[in-house]
């Protein structure tokens, strides 16, 4: 069971890049980074400036998924100096999902359509929205509904998702 | 594969880097996480994992960062800052 956007919500989320869309404190709302600890009711992101702590009820979160191992080269890690300087490394990985990040940025005028529609829709629809863009075949964004999320860590495996008896 | 061993494996590598940026409690709370899926899935942790994993203060052992290695006769001592000492054996 490879992290698809089908499993992402029971997954692990820790270090994985992700984009608030939407959240009650409009604050929050455009903190891009990765999921650097998760609790019960909220995610810390790393925004390469400070982690900034994002509760999961009331937002709309964007999960960007690599289609190889999303970035674990080892010796990278989300802190800020050393993703700067892994930039100049690892250059075709790191310039491609920077490309993507411009991307996203592009695609946010038409996600908030989007996330509006899943979250209007949410009693049927399962809050997911796989979108894949057209020239980054291997970045897939998974537009998650925080509430989906609330769970202990541990028992999200368990817990969240689509339940086999239906 | 489950999610759950996904999930371990994805930990194990995080809690390494973490600790090669020198964020050691942002490593503790990997490994704990990783060894409360372990315990709710009965998977286990993988080898490597429990060796460099420091049962007391939780934080995964780097060697020449946090942890000291160490052959003596017939086992290896792996040491933790916190003084802690994890032991396995070697064929030799």
């Amino acid at each position: 069971m490879a992290l698809t956007p089908e499993t992402l919500t029971r997954h692990e989320l820790n270090g994985l890049s992700v984009r608030v869309v939407d959240a009650g404190n409009p604050d929050l709302v455009g903190i891009a980074g990765r999921v650097v600890i998760e609790t019960m009711q909220t995610l810390h992101i790393d925004d390469g400036d400070r982690v900034r702590q994002v509760p999961k009820r009331g937002a709309t979160l964007e999960f960007a998924l690599t289609a190889g191992e999303p970035e674990f080269t080892d010796g990278g890690y989300p802190s800020p100096s050393m993703n700067r300087s892994r930039t100049d490394e690892a250059a075709g990985r790191r310039k491609a999902s920077g490309s993507t990040f411009k991307r996203e940025s592009e695609t946010a005028g038409v996600l908030p359509g989007q996330s509006g529609s899943t979250r209007k829709g949410s009693p049927d629809g399962d809050g997911r929205t796989p979108s894949r863009t057209g020239d980054c075949e291997d970045v897939v964004y998974v537009t998650v509904d925080g509430a989906q999320l609330l769970s202990r860590p541990a028992h999200r495996t368990e817990n969240a998702g689509d339940s086999k008896w239906r | 594969m489950s999610i759950a061993e996904e999930r371990i494996d994805r930990l194990h590598t995080l809690a390494k880097q973490a600790v090669a940026a020198r964020e050691f409690d942002r490593s503790r709370e990997y490994v704990r996480l990783a060894r409360r899926i372990a315990e709710r899935n009965r998977c286990g942790l993988p080898r490597e994992f429990k060796r460099f994993s420091c049962p007391r203060c939780d934080v995964y052992l780097r060697p020449g960062v946090n942890a000291r290695v160490r052959t003596q006769d017939g086992h290896v001592v792996v040491t933790c800052d916190c003084g802690e000492l994890k032991r396995y054996p070697y064929q030799s």
